[in-house]
C-alpha cells in the first residue's frame, strides 16, 4: 500500500507523473499511481484536460504567428538584412 | 477565379528557392518566433539575419521534399539552441530549480497534503460566445503568459510547446538532465494554466 499512500493526496506528484504520461515516458508503476490518484481527484483529471488543450494552444499560436506575425523587422533591420543577402 | 487559386497552387508547390522573396514573406514571421524565444529585440533581428545569410551559403543542402519555409525555420531554431548554449542560460539548472522550489509549491500546493489550493487550483474552462470571436487577443494573452514566465523555463517550454520537440531532443540541445526536464516542463505547464485562467478564462 505504500505505492498508494505517497500518491493519494498528492496533486503535485500526480501532475507531474501526468505529464510523463503525456509524453509516453511514464513507468507502469507510475502509470498505477496516477489512475489511483484520478479516481479520487476531479482537480487533477481537470488539469489533465486543460494540458493538452494547451498544447493544442501552441501549434494554434504558431499558426498564428505564421499568418499574422505580431512582431515586426524594423526598417533598418531590413535593410541591413537586404544588404547582407545582396538584395 | 479558378484559374487565380491554380496558379496560386502552382506557386507554393514549385519546391525551388527564392532567396529574394525571403525577407517579404518570412522576415516577420521568424522575427517573431525568435523573439517570442529570446526576449530581446536586437538579439532576435541578428538571429533573423544570420538564418538568411546561413540558407543562402547552404542553398544545395536544401532536400526539394521539405518547404522553404520549414527549412528556414529549422536553421532559425539550430541558431536559436547554439545562442542558448553559448549564453549558458540553463547553467545551474539544479540550484536554480532547488532555490525556487519552495515558492512555487506554496502558490499552488497545500505543503502539508500536496493538494491543489483552493485558490490557485484548476476550475473548469469556459469560454463566452463574444471571446471566442476575438481569437487575436487571445492570441495576445497566449504571448503575453510566455513573456511573464521565468526565463529560465522558456526555452524547454517552447521547444515542446511550439516545435514539439521530444524530451531527448530538448535535454540533448540544452544539456539538461531528465529530472531536470520534468520539473521545468511541469512547472511551466502549471504556471501557464494559472495564467491562462487568470487572464482569459475567468477574466
Amino acid at each position: 500500500m505504500y505505492l498508494f499512500k505517497k500518491i493519494v493526496y498528492n496533486c503535485k506528484h500526480a501532475t507531474q507523473l501526468s505529464l510523463k504520461k503525456e509524453e509516453g515516458k511514464a513507468s507502469f508503476r507510475e502509470r498505477v499511481q496516477l489512475w489511483y490518484h484520478l479516481l479520487y481527484c476531479s482537480f487533477c483529471r481537470r488539469f489533465i484536460r486543460q494540458s493538452r488543450q494547451i498544447n493544442e494552444m501552441g501549434q494554434e499560436l504558431k499558426h498564428h504567428l505564421q499568418q499574422n506575425p505580431p512582431f515586426r523587422l524594423s526598417p533598418e533591420s531590413r535593410e541591413k538584412i537586404r544588404e547582407r543577402l545582396g538584395l | 477565379m479558378k484559374n487565380i487559386f491554380l496558379i496560386f497552387n502552382f506557386a507554393s508547390m514549385n519546391h525551388d528557392l527564392e532567396p529574394s522573396q525571403w525577407l517579404k514573406r518570412y522576415g516577420d514571421y521568424l522575427y517573431s518566433l525568435a523573439f517570442l524565444k529570446l526576449n530581446n529585440k536586437e538579439v532576435a533581428e541578428d538571429m533573423v539575419q544570420e538564418t538568411f545569410v546561413s540558407a543562402l551559403k547552404a542553398k544545395d543542402s536544401f532536400r526539394k521534399e521539405s518547404s522553404e519555409k520549414t527549412w528556414l525555420v529549422s536553421i532559425l531554431n539550430n541558431k536559436i539552441i547554439d545562442h542558448y548554449r553559448k549564453k549558458d542560460v540553463l547553467k545551474n539548472a539544479d540550484s536554480y530549480l532547488s532555490e525556487t522550489e519552495s515558492s512555487f509549491s506554496a502558490h499552488f500546493f497545500d505543503q502539508a497534503t500536496g493538494h491543489w489550493l483552493v485558490d490557485t487550483g484548476p476550475v473548469s474552462w469556459t469560454e463566452q460566445a463574444d471571446k471566442k470571436v476575438d481569437r487575436n487577443e487571445f492570441y495576445r494573452i497566449l504571448q503575453y503568459c510566455v513573456e511573464k514566465m521565468p526565463s529560465k523555463l522558456v526555452p524547454v517550454f517552447l521547444a515542446k510547446f511550439l516545435e514539439e520537440d521530444d524530451s531527448e531532443k530538448i535535454c540533448k540541445d540544452l544539456k539538461i538532465t531528465p529530472s531536470n526536464y520534468w520539473v521545468i516542463i511541469h512547472r511551466a505547464k502549471v504556471l501557464m494554466r494559472s495564467c491562462l485562467e487568470k487572464n482569459w478564462f475567468l477574466r
